[in-house]
């Protein structure tokens, strides 16, 4: 048997390699690595600094032209940078003021010439001339400044990182190969909220548990008994009571029940609180009600499901050779029929598991749960990349081992099946 | 010969025959949701002045129910002897239908509402069914037919598919789609169809991948064989037939499937642009509604009912249909 538990195990291997293709390639569509850097620095970070993140992530290199400007940025913070920059200032803003100085005397010479010339009498200059050469200077003055503002926005641009131009990403394969190096790490990132996503993920674990594993239990114990009673009384009134309630049941829109059950039962009535959760034993006033109607919501299809194993057992010849030997009816069904179905339950069941884990959506954004299915939702209505790629990766490997562990309990609960 | 048997044998039961009635209705009433004056959209529907102005449309209370004398206009509570005596809307008169299942939050009628709901319950399960079908079929039958290597890659394949629990990658898939097809009303419908019908179909794909492998040892595909035909006719002329019971009851499942998906979907925001009137968009709508005072159930309820009614019609039609086309029931 250890061989063949093995020999599953070894399949498992390609399956995950799968479904870690598949969600690379579904996030590679979603995220935009510039918005990651964003999530995990600030929303203001700069370009630069996005380039700086990027690049100390190992998502990619520097391209040449990056590097250059990279040296360029550090010579310029550095020491001697900075005062090679103050004399550069220095240097300009003398430069400055001599041609204000400069600017200040011509206007002063322009306007003695112009005195004198009124003196001696002559015509004063034609306005149009001198509004043609006062336009003409006002131009060249513009253009001057305009000519400046680009020199420094060059400036500033020869010291910025953008990511076109300065970062070249890695390649595909590596992105995959650090991709799951992060996935089977555990190393999941941050959430918008900038806290660690796997403290996130381990805290929301418990309070799903608290609520689906209760309801699992009570909701397969009745829906076993209910089919147990409806093999008794096969072919009487009270199966056909049954499944009619069963269908009925199952018809019922989940969203819809809750959203009744909630209003009448909590709101109206006020036997059970609305919403909330609180830890430890005194929060299960506030599971009651959740469980209730995951049992409830259940329990149509459970029923279904288990009258028809029931009725196929009841059928087989097996039990018409105990009923002749005289076995009781009570012995008959628990002792034969429940054994005999189990077999298809004990699957279903721990097929169920990485879905306990999960919690139940509905449940927990109703009631406000603080769950794994909670989160979840959170996660998809704030477009979390990070939480939703964990989630996605964590339910898979809980699927996966949970389906490996129903085959080989399945072998083993089944004697007809010997596994080579 | 199959199928005949069959059919005689569903509509021997009453209860079958009345659920089919059912569903055969509902499609009326779907097709009924492109006439104008059942339209969904209030400027469109009320120029005309009308018994009940656009305002006080919001909100408003079934008027059948109100006609009926059964709750008060006013108040939403029964009527008084008094107020009976001085009731005036007869049942047939135009007020009593103007909103006959009462007005939702901005003032459509929860009626029209409820049968655009309708057409988009039969688009959004017959789509993603018929999406599901045809990934699941031919995959389902090479892997059957050919065996062998193809075999072992499409079961690896299927299997990765379904390690990701449904609703987690549906998930995944909504974050990938650009917001320009998200929120495109067209375009954002059909992206989520397709999604649903991408999750769904390994179920489908493993039950005809037996069904072949099954078959594939039959005396009938080994005379074809050695008649020479190609292998595409031998699968799709001569062995699909075989299968295409349990096509029409997976057709049945995952109809209702797709529709409790669909309003799973609208609550919790994955995906259906919200403009869309589905019973989805009315049931998360409603869910703020039930706790002001006066509480307005009249959408909530409508749009529960009939998702109730064409959900309960769609399972008893297919568990008798499973029942009628099951080759193992069937006696001589």
């Amino acid at each position: 048997m250890w061989v063949y538990v093995a020999r599953r195990l070894l399949y498992t291997i390609p399956i995950l390699f799968g479904v870690l293709f598949l969600t690379f390639a579904i996030f590679e569509a979603a995220t935009d690595p510039s918005a990651v850097a964003k999530q995990n620095l600030s929303d203001k970070a700069t370009e630069t600094q996005v380039v700086m993140w990027l690049w100390q992530h190992g998502y990619g290199e520097l391209s040449e032209q990056g590097n250059k400007k990279l040296a360029d940025l550090a010579q310029k913070n550095s020491a001697e940078g900075r005062e090679a920059q103050r004399l550069i200032d220095n240097a300009e803003a003398e430069a400055a003021a001599a041609r204000k100085k400069q600017a200040e005397e011509d206007a002063k010479a322009k306007a003695k010439a112009e005195a004198e010339a009124a003196a001696r009498g002559d015509e004063p200059e034609d306005p149009a001339i001198a509004a043609a050469a006062a336009a003409k200077a006002k131009k060249e003055a513009a253009a001057a400044k305009k000519a400046a503002a680009e020199n420094a926005e060059a400036e500033k641009k020869k010291y910025t990182l953008n990511v076109e131009e300065d970062f070249i990403f890695d390649s595909a394969p590596v992105r995959f190969g650090r991709y799951v190096g992060e996935l089977l790490t555990f190393d999941f990132g941050r959430t918008l909220e900038k806290r660690p996503v796997l403290s996130v993920m381990g805290s929301g674990i418990w309070p799903s548990l608290k609520l689906t594993i209760p309801a699992f239990i009570l909701s397969e114990l009745l829906g076993v008994f209910f089919a147990l009673f409806a093999a008794l009384y096969r072919n009487t009134k009270i199966d056909r009571a049954l499944v009619i309630g069963s269908v009925l049941l199952m018809s019922i829109s989940p969203v819809a029940f809750i959203i009744f059950a909630q209003k009448f039962i909590a709101a109206d009535w006020q036997y059970l609180p609305v919403s909330g959760y609180s830890s430890g034993f005194a929060g299960i006033g506030y599971l009651l009600l959740p469980i209730f109607i995951y049992v409830v919501v259940r329990m149509g299809e459970y029923v279904r499901f288990n009258r028809i194993l029931m009725l196929d057992e009841v059928g087989q010849d097996y039990v018409r050779t105990a009923k002749a030997k005289g076995v009781s009816q009570n012995s008959m069904l628990f002792k034969h029929v429940l054994r005999n179905a189990m077999i298809p339950l004990i699957t279903r069941w721990v097929i169920a598991i990485p879905y306990l884990y999960l919690g139940s959506l509905l449940l927990e954004a109703f009631f406000g749960i603080p769950g794994l299915g909670y989160l979840t939702v959170k996660a998809v209505q704030d477009t979390d990349v990070n939480m939703v790629r964990a989630l996605v990766f964590v339910g898979t490997l809980l699927y996966i081992f949970a389906t490996l562990l129903a085959d080989v309990l399945y072998a083993l609960v089944d004697p007809r099946i010997k596994l080579e | 010969m199959l199928y005949r048997e069959a059919f005689q044998r569903l509509m021997k039961d009453k209860f079958v025959v009345a659920c089919l009635i059912v569903i055969g209705v509902s499609l009326v009433l779907a097709l009924l949701s492109w006439f104008p004056a059942v339209a969904a959209n209030p400027q469109e529907q009320y120029k005309e002045a009308d018994e009940i102005t656009l305002i006080e449309r919001s909100y408003h209370p079934p008027s059948l129910l109100i006609a009926i004398g059964v709750i008060d206009e006013a108040n939403n509570k029964p009527l008084t002897p008094e107020q009976e005596k001085a009731f005036e809307w007869g049942l047939f008169s135009k007020a009593a239908w103007s909103l006959p299942l009462g007005g939702d939050k901005d003032g459509r009628s929860v009626l029209s509402m409820s049968l655009h709901g309708l057409r988009y319950a039969f688009i959004i399960g017959l789509v993603t069914t018929i999406i599901s079908v045809l990934i699941a079929v031919p995959i389902g039958a090479a892997a059957g037919f050919f065996g062998g290597v193809t075999d072992e890659l499409i079961v690896w394949f299927y299997t990765t598919l379904v390690a990701i629990p449904q609703l987690l990658l549906l998930i995944a898939l909504t974050i990938a789609m650009p917001d320009s097809i998200k929120s495109d009303p067209a375009w954002g419908l059909i992206a989520v169809l397709v999604a649903i019908g991408i999750t769904t179909w390994v179920g489908l794909a493993r039950l005809i991948r037996a069904e072949f492998m099954k078959h594939k040892q039959r005396e009938y595909v080994q005379a074809a064989r050695a008649l020479g035909f190609t292998n595409s006719r031998i699968m799709f002329k001569h062995m699909f037939p075989n299968v295409t019971h349990i096509v029409i009851i997976y057709f049945t499942i995952s109809f209702v499937g797709a529709v409790n998906l669909e309003v799973f979907l609208s609550f919790v925001g994955i995906g259906i642009p919200a403009t869309t009137p589905t019973w989805g968009q009315m049931i998360s709508e409603a869910k703020n509604e039930l706790t002001r005072e006066p509480n307005v159930w009249w959408p909530l309820t409508t749009a529960t009912l009939f998702l109730f009614t064409l959900s309960l019609a769609f399972s008893i039609a297919g568990d008798a249909l499973r029942d009628a086309l099951d080759p193992k029931l069937r006696t001589g």
